[in-house]
């Protein structure tokens, strides 16, 4: 779909498991087309749910005595995971595929129904992150074994990141947003920022110059089991979803990626901490407490 | 008579002496007792919680680089947004 606003042509399509929102120069609608072609490439290799992707049949070497050779791509995710989790102390876990599979959400989530949770959980044990072994020589990865990386948010993050970098080589001025995972190179005709609304700032939208913005919340993909509602957003201290007081957080960064990794370690460590966590890295973003108020950091 | 009055008793101040230094046993056992069961406490986290430090709970530490100094987020005033984040 494809409307205009402010001299500039909006392209809407389905990738990742949400919509994809491409901006671009009216005059140089053409770019749009590569920036989708890079989302869909992302999205094929690092789908979880398909298990032919690069990163399911990465997920399905795990405990494998060998590293399993991968594309740059993959390999610079799972380093990028890797060092988002050790900036965080393992608050950012990219690997609770598994777990998160074991919670009911096995599936897309359009495709998500009620799951049944009488099989008990398994022990959690956290920090497994650390055990992932990465060969940069080879570039392949290996696994601790009954583990399985999901990258989603941080995926969305780096794809959308690439997008934007490939337009920003060609001179393009452009804004791509994969489902709130959004990243803007330049700045749209005649304006000294993007504008953009976020959940639960009402209609007040904020001004964005220059990286990245991601959104963490436990207020969506939510599903029902036996067991009560559960959501995706995992704590990885003790494997549950996600209580900590905060039921959402915004973050600004230089990039997507790395907003994403801030706004989930945020979200996890709750409404105390998030604000100390966000002004030690000299981070901007907007937390919302579970009762709807919102601070601006 | 007033000085006399405001003289130490010796044998009260050795009491005192007795009863500080009873005292400083007693706080430094608790101190001890507590610093136990908190190690306890905080042992339990740490083994609950693997290589995620109790330390996370409070804030995450510095890092080696990852964050780069992020751009303002400021205020748009009554423009129209052309962006969303709802959350994912």
């Amino acid at each position: 779909m494809t409307t205009t606003l402010n001299q500039l042509v909006e392209h809407r399509f389905r990738a990742m498991g949400t919509e994809v929102v491409v901006l671009v120069p009216a005059e140089r609608d053409d770019a749009a087309g590569t920036a989708r072609t890079i989302i869909d490439d992302w999205d094929r290799r690092f789908s979880r749910f398909d298990p032919t992707s690069e990163l399911s049949r990465l997920n399905a070497t795990a405990g494998a005595t060998t590293a399993k050779a991968v594309s740059r791509m993959l390999f610079e995710a799972v380093a990028t995971a890797l060092a988002g989790a050790r900036a965080t102390d393992g608050l950012f876990d990219p690997l609770l595929g598994a777990r998160i599979v074991e919670l009911g959400y096995d599936r897309t989530f359009e495709r998500l129904e009620g799951t049944d949770s009488s099989v008990p959980l398994s022990p959690w044990v956290a920090g497994q992150w650390r055990a992932i072994e990465l060969d940069r020589a080879a570039q392949a990865v290996r696994m601790p074994a009954g583990t399985a990386l999901d990258l989603g948010g941080l995926a969305k993050g780096m794809a959308v990141d690439a997008a934007v970098a490939v337009l920003g080589r060609m001179g393009v001025t452009a804004a791509v947003n994969a489902g709130g995972d959004l990243a803007v190179y330049g700045l749209p005709p005649g304006a000294s920022s993007w504008t953009v609304a976020i959940d639960g700032l009402g209609d007040t939208p904020l001004a964005l110059a220059a990286g990245g913005l991601a959104t963490s919340s436990t207020r969506r993909r939510r599903w029902q089991t036996a067991a009560g509602e559960r959501h995706h957003l995992l704590d990885p201290r003790n494997g549950l979803p996600a209580a900590s007081g905060l039921s959402q957080v915004s973050v600004a960064a230089t990039s997507c990626a790395q907003a994403e990794v801030a706004a989930t370690a945020a979200l996890l460590l709750g409404p105390s901490a998030a604000p100390i966590f966000l002004a030690r890295h000299r981070l901007h973003g907007l937390l919302v407490t579970d009762d709807g108020t919102t601070v601006r950091v | 008579m007033a000085r006399t009055a405001t003289m130490p008793d010796p044998r009260r101040g050795a009491a005192e002496r007795r009863l500080r230094r009873a005292k400083i046993v007693i706080a430094s056992a608790c101190a001890a007792a507590t610093f136990a069961a908190w190690s306890l406490v905080a042992g339990s986290i740490a083994t609950t919680a693997g290589s995620t430090s109790a330390a996370t709970t409070v804030v995450a530490p510095d890092n080696g680089g990852f964050f780069d100094p992020g751009p303002n987020l400021g205020d748009a005033g009554a423009q129209a947004p052309l962006l969303r984040s709802q959350g994912s």
